[in-house]
């Protein structure tokens, strides 16, 4: 229900006032708007009044809009006397533009504009039906508001597109067969959403799901184009597959330009979850200005439907920025949520929970939080499905704890339990195999782990710098590689914005502070853009804790570096910067 | 009959000042109880130019400020006829002696507005009419009921005379949101006398000087009656705009609320008033406040000829609107 405002015009009728016509404003309450399924209309004309019209072109998609409690204020007494009856709006009326509002066909306000409203439609009203149609098919799936016309449906139809397409649900079946058409297909795309998440999937996969649903549902709704793709979005970027996950990313923003297009009331209160992709786009790139500020969109858009998802991945960012405090509160946050509700994602809560208290040098209850986090992974997905993801983390915490035997065993069970499903080479085991050679001083290892980096196309482990450079790094420390190539791996760090782990690594690479001024003035530069970007979400961060190794932190460190012309200053910081602690806190080379 | 119009030139051209002057008169036993019969008020709004022009204009040959000031064409003899009781309305324009003389004449039927009937007077009477009604420059305004009607609204504490302040002041309510930008109305009701043991004067214990030999009426400016019209008259107007809730702005101080609005009851009064903000206006009222009654008057029997035809034998048939600036409220239609 919302408050409408229209204006009439008082005219006095008389000749001697004629074109003195007096605008009179009045409010008014809509009415509680209920949409149910029904039967097709036969007609989507969009005939007569463009609120009749809307109403119609419902009815053509099958659905029905009732209204309950719609008082129209009239016009104080006496001065009914100078309004035509015929131009106060009918409850029809109002039902028509609630309905607007509803599917998104209006932007919303505290109070909206009736006259407004109705201009406004009516300037798109060759559209109309396929707008509705549109905003149908979002409202399907991007509404909370129940669905009516059967009891199977009231309570049921947001119940499971809460499982599937918030919580991601893997294992949701559909137990219904409705006939009508756009609900038919929201129901079949909710069930091959679910199917994909149980399979290893490429960018071709959500190609092909778009290609079986266009030969039921034609044309495709850009609302079903944008779930596809923000679901390809995340999943690809989960399974490390990020060019593929920015291409998925790409058609999921220009879906929803086209919806916004369409839809203009989604323009200010904005879709759901599209700051959770844009923010973990701009997370992986290392721009976490724009996450955060993405995360933060999402956050107070007033959508709770990603809180406990994006309690995660802000704690992801805060704890690559170093603010591990409130990075814990959010995590411990999100996974007290979490397990209360079953979420799925559970496990990898659990796992970043492991690596905050990893860079907190908590090793004893990293270690725990990892073997909690695959034991919920084995519990979900079963043995054989289990990524050697955590396998490797495990393996660091045995790695900084000294137990490199255990280590090592962790690092090969990893690139075990991935070969089974994906051919590509985990790099991540791979650069803390390259780690445990220098804390072993094994030169030969230390050369195998580089030939094996540089014999495996980059495109295949994307490119990513962190790991390259860490395995680099380890052989120059090791004399097995030359300086050059240590230069080209920092370059390439800075250059992806692993500005904490660069700064942790230059003295591998530079002997003398002066010769890393260039580098240390870019990562300056950066480290001040993430220290406003925090500062710019304080309502997130709560309390700032001074041990944390935030950017200002390091900045202080950098002063110190120059001022002294040493490294020392760094020392206290390297350990407590991963995975670059993996390699800085061994013993140097004598 | 013949009607031309007198034009000021200078109607709604904006000026600094946009005073409209409304000049009232009442139909009806007021004082009777229980009330039966037709009540209400009918006034004459205008711009003071306007007003002045209209004056001069010319029907069948004779200016209306002439016929304002005379019985109606060939109601004379009829009214000398009737010795000294009627000197006084040799001297004005007043339709209720018109009605009177049909009733004694046996004029009857029905006629329409623009008919040209053999009866003399009642041409003349049509033809005044139909001048008012056809005026561009003047508004006839006014709102009638049954008393029962008028008493569920209007009747202030069974005091008549608040009871026609509350008519005045709902009728230029209605009217003012047209009048353009800040508009300052300036009325000016007819005077009346009422019965010195009235139960309202009886009730406010006011002290009356005694009244003429021969009559127990006391003109209400002795009676107290004139605060109370014209107190109803600006409550009624204030409260009837604020009906619209917050759609426009009422003054809160008392100051402003008097310069949009004020009621004059006193000649010299209101012309002093006046001529601060409109020479042409206080000139007018100051020479002219006989002839714009019997306007108000002429405005006022227009309502009731129109509105309570089915009382008289004789009927006056009008069109639907009457006039292109006239229009006339039944109470129910305008009810708070």
């Amino acid at each position: 229900m919302s408050r409408w405002a229209f204006s009439l015009q008082m005219d006095a009728g008389l000749s001697l006032l004629a074109g003195h016509l007096v605008k009179i404003i009045l409010r008014t309450d809509g009415p509680r708007l209920y949409l149910n399924v029904g039967e097709a209309g036969e007609s989507n004309s969009c005939e007569g009044n463009v609120f009749s019209a809307i109403l119609q072109a419902v009815g053509a998609h099958a659905f029905s809009a009732a209204g309950k409690g719609c008082t129209i204020t009239s016009v104080p007494a006496p001065w009914s006397v100078w309004i035509k009856p015929t131009s106060m709006p009918t409850p029809q009326d109002l039902l028509g533009a609630e309905l607007a509002l509803e599917l998104w066909l209006l932007p919303s306000e505290d109070i909206n504009d009736l006259d407004g409203a109705r201009k406004s439609l009516e300037a798109r009203r060759s559209s109309l039906n396929e707008d509705t149609r549109e905003a149908l098919a979002y409202w399907l799936l991007g509404s909370t508001h129940p669905l009516g016309g059967r009891p199977d449906l009231k309570n049921g139809w947001r119940a499971d597109t809460q499982e599937v397409l918030v919580i991601r649900s893997t294992d949701w079946a559909r137990r219904r067969r409705p006939p009508e058409p756009l609900l038919a297909a929201a129901q079949i795309l909710l069930e091959e959403l679910t199917q994909l998440r149980k399979v290893a999937t490429t960018i071709t996969s959500y190609d092909k799901l778009i290609d079986s649903l266009e030969v039921i549902i034609d044309p495709l709704p850009d609302a079903f184009r944008q779930a596809i793709w923000w679901e390809a979005g995340y999943q690809l970027a989960a399974r490390g597959l990020h060019q593929e996950a920015n291409i998925a990313t790409q058609h999921y923003r220009n879906a929803c330009d086209r919806l916004k297009a369409r839809l203009p009331g989604l323009i200010d209160g904005g879709i759901p979850g599209f700051g959770v992709s844009v923010g973990q786009r701009a997370y992986y790139s290392g721009e976490f200005g724009i996450a955060l500020s993405a995360y933060q969109k999402e956050w107070v858009s007033g959508s709770k439907q990603h809180r406990s998802r994006l309690k995660r991945l802000i704690a992801n960012v805060f704890s690559d920025l170093g603010a591990l405090a409130a990075a814990r509160r959010l995590a411990e946050g999100a996974l007290a949520e979490q397990e209360i509700s079953g979420d799925p994602e559970t496990y990898k809560t659990i796992g970043r929970c492991g690596e905050i208290a990893l860079r907190s040098g908590n090793i004893d209850e990293a270690a725990d939080l990892y073997q909690r986090s695959q034991e919920a992974q084995r519990q979900l997905l079963g043995a054989q499905e289990v990524e050697g993801r955590t396998t490797v983390y495990r393996g660091h915490v045995a790695l900084l704890a000294g137990n490199l035997d255990e280590a090592a065993d962790r690092y090969a069970e990893a690139h075990g339990a991935d070969a089974l499903k994906d051919s590509r080479l985990n790099a991540y085991a791979l650069m803390g195999e390259a780690a445990l050679a220098l804390h072993r001083r094994d030169t030969a290892a230390a050369t195998a782990c580089l030939d094996r980096l540089e014999g495996t196309d980059e495109l295949s482990i994307n490119g990513d710098a962190l790991p390259r450079a860490v395995v680099i790094l380890s052989a120059i420390a090791l004399g097995v590689a030359p300086r050059e190539k240590g230069l080209a791996a920092i370059t390439a760090l800075i250059d992806d914005n692993y500005m904490a782990e660069t700064l942790a690594l230059l003295p591998l690479v530079y002997r003398h502070v002066g010769m890393a001024n260039k580098e240390l003035n870019r990562i300056a530069e950066t480290l001040q853009q993430w220290e406003k970007a925090l500062l710019a979400v304080p309502e997130l961060v709560g309390e700032r804790v001074d041990d944390d190794p935030t950017p200002k932190v390091l900045l202080t460190a950098i002063a110190e570096v120059k001022r002294r012309g040493n490294w020392q200053a760094l020392a206290p910081l390297r350990a407590r910067i991963f995975p670059t602690n993996l390699i800085s806190t061994a013993k140097p080379i004598a | 009959m013949n009607i031309s119009i007198s034009r000021s030139g200078n109607s709604f051209v904006a000026t600094s000042v946009n005073i409209w002057l409304a000049i009232g008169d009442e139909t009806g036993p007021f004082e009777n109880s229980p009330l039966s019969g037709l009540h209400g008020i009918g006034l004459i709004l205008a711009r003071p130019a306007d007003l002045v022009a209209a004056l001069n204009d010319q029907v069948d040959g004779k200016s209306i400020r002439w016929r304002m000031n005379h019985p109606i064409d060939g109601l004379e003899a009829s009214l000398t006829a009737k010795g000294p009781r009627k000197t006084k309305e040799l001297a004005r324009h007043h339709v209720r002696e018109a009605w009177e003389y049909f009733r004694d004449c046996g004029i009857k039927g029905q006629y329409q507005l623009d008919a040209v009937p053999p009866d003399f007077v009642l041409a003349n009477l049509l033809g005044t009419f139909r001048w008012l009604a056809a005026h561009p420059n003047i508004l006839s305004l006014g709102i009638h009921g049954s008393g029962t009607e008028i008493l569920v609204d209007f009747w202030k504490g069974s005091d008549p005379m608040a009871a026609i302040g509350a008519l005045y002041g709902r009728t230029l309510a209605l009217v003012s949101p047209f009048l353009g930008a800040s508009p300052q109305i300036r009325i000016l009701p007819g005077r009346r006398s009422e019965e010195i043991n009235a139960a309202a004067i009886r009730r406010a214990g006011q002290i009356v000087a005694p009244p003429r030999l021969g009559t127990s009426r006391q003109t209400t400016s002795n009676t107290g009656g004139n605060r109370t019209l014209l107190d109803a008259m600006e409550n009624e107007f204030w409260q009837t705009l604020s009906a619209m809730g917050d759609q426009w702005h009422i003054p809160s101080h008392s100051l402003a609320r008097k310069s949009a609005f004020a009621g004059y009851m006193d000649r010299a009064e209101f012309a002093t008033a006046l001529y601060k903000e409109d020479k042409i206006a206080a000139n007018l009222i100051r020479t002219e406040e006989r002839t714009l009654n019997n306007l108000a008057d002429l405005a006022c029997s227009l309502m009731a000829a129109s509105c309570d035809s089915n009382a008289r034998d004789l009927r006056i048939i009008f069109p639907d609107p009457i006039g292109p600036n006239v229009r006339f409220f039944s109470a129910s239609e305008v009810l708070l």
